[in-house]
């Protein structure tokens, strides 16, 4: 009993622990995207190409740390008035799960006219705007997403998906009145949580085939026995994309701000309160 | 936009690949790897073919002269 006291104590000091980081209440992440430390640390997590419309330094690259986003090192960097464009985002889970876009026409926006956003502005209405981390390997079994968003239309904040099959993903859509998780491997189901608003702090957990769940906000989840096809296993996924449902007959681009994104390869239902304490103390979502 | 259309993806990642050099992309000077390599990437068509969006690209005359207005995307497996 003693023993049972103590432990809950201890967990609920965790819950309420000012200056903890996300990595560290859930350790192990397979991938971590944000433009603020989530290590504790000052890591590097964006690499930024600018556009000064044929002036100096046009289509020069940099990267720049959680501090060096805050502080206007950044700004500075990208200069007055003009565009600063994303070409990684990096992963701070320290697995290297890197976020890339190599092509110019596809990079997400985090400075427009001299002005810094609080997320990477993907606008899926007019262009096709993603970010991918390849090669990725072992995201199978128990899957989980937090996704952090600022939706302006429908669409996908991230999908664990396979680069050569469309019929492959778990995925998270922002729709106008619910957050969606979109699991598929052979066949599609989804299954929705009603939410208000436009900013989705999205919770989305697979555990096998017959049981995905989704809760936005911190609502109580979501969860259907709706059967997917297959467990996730082996190579089915291969890659996190960003701001879009799948990267094999792309579709499902993002229109919004994205601000963080955290992958788990496992069950995160148990720490799902202390990170979504941790990610709204920082965002102010809901 | 204007969009060229290649019999092969090779062919029109080339032509990619030439126009980022161009531009000054930083995986052309930086030679490691790493940076902007492309301002656009090849979609592939319905008919298997592969389109190039041009439309900010400096094109040549023969170029200019077989750009096309649009192209049918190849559709998904929602799409079938």
């Amino acid at each position: 009993m003693h023993i049972s006291l103590d432990s809950a104590l201890g967990r609920q000091r965790r819950l309420n622990s000012v200056g903890e980081s996300v990595l560290q209440i859930a350790p192990n992440a397979a991938a971590a995207y944000s433009l603020r430390s989530l290590t504790g640390g000052d890591p590097k997590v964006v690499r930024v190409r600018r556009d000064t419309d044929g002036g100096a330094g046009d289509n020069d690259e940099q990267d720049f740390t959680a501090s060096e986003v805050s502080s206007g090192a950044l700004v500075a960097f990208v200069g007055s008035g003009n565009d600063g464009f994303v070409e990684t985002w990096y992963d701070q889970s320290g697995n290297g799960k890197d976020a890339v876009q190599e092509t110019a026409g596809n990079q997400p926006l985090i400075v427009i006219s001299g002005t810094v956003l609080t997320g990477l502005d993907f606008d899926g209405s007019t262009s096709s705007r993603t970010l991918v981390a390849p090669s990725v390997t072992g995201l199978a079994g128990s899957l989980s997403i937090f996704s952090v968003s600022v939706r302006d239309a429908t669409g996908n904040t991230v999908s664990l998906s396979n680069s050569s099959s469309g019929g492959r993903y778990f995925a998270i859509q922002e729709g106008g009145s619910t957050s969606v998780a979109n699991p598929r491997n052979t066949a599609s189901i989804t299954v929705s949580d009603s939410v208000s608003g436009v900013n989705r702090l999205t919770f989305a957990v697979t555990t096998g085939a017959t049981s995905t769940s989704v809760g936005a906000n911190s609502s109580a989840v979501t969860t259907t026995t709706d059967d997917y096809g297959d467990d996730f296993s082996g190579s089915h996924i291969n890659q996190i994309a960003i701001g879009v449902l799948r990267t094999a007959s792309p579709t499902g681009y993002f229109n919004g701000r994205i601000n963080e994104i955290l992958v788990y390869n496992s069950d995160q239902t148990d720490n799902r309160a202390a990170v979504e304490t941790n990610i709204n103390s920082h965002y102010s979502l809901f | 936009m204007l969009y060229l259309i290649y019999a092969s993806k090779e062919a029109a990642i080339e032509r990619a690949d030439e126009e980022g050099k161009e531009l000054g992309f930083d995986y052309w000077i930086e030679d490691n790897g790493i940076g902007t390599r492309w301002l656009t990437y090849p979609a592939e068509t319905i008919d298997y073919m592969w389109a190039l969006d041009v439309t900010d690209y400096d094109l040549d005359e023969s170029e200019e002269s077989s750009t096309v207005d649009h192209y049918t995307p190849l559709p998904g497996p929602d799409d079938d």
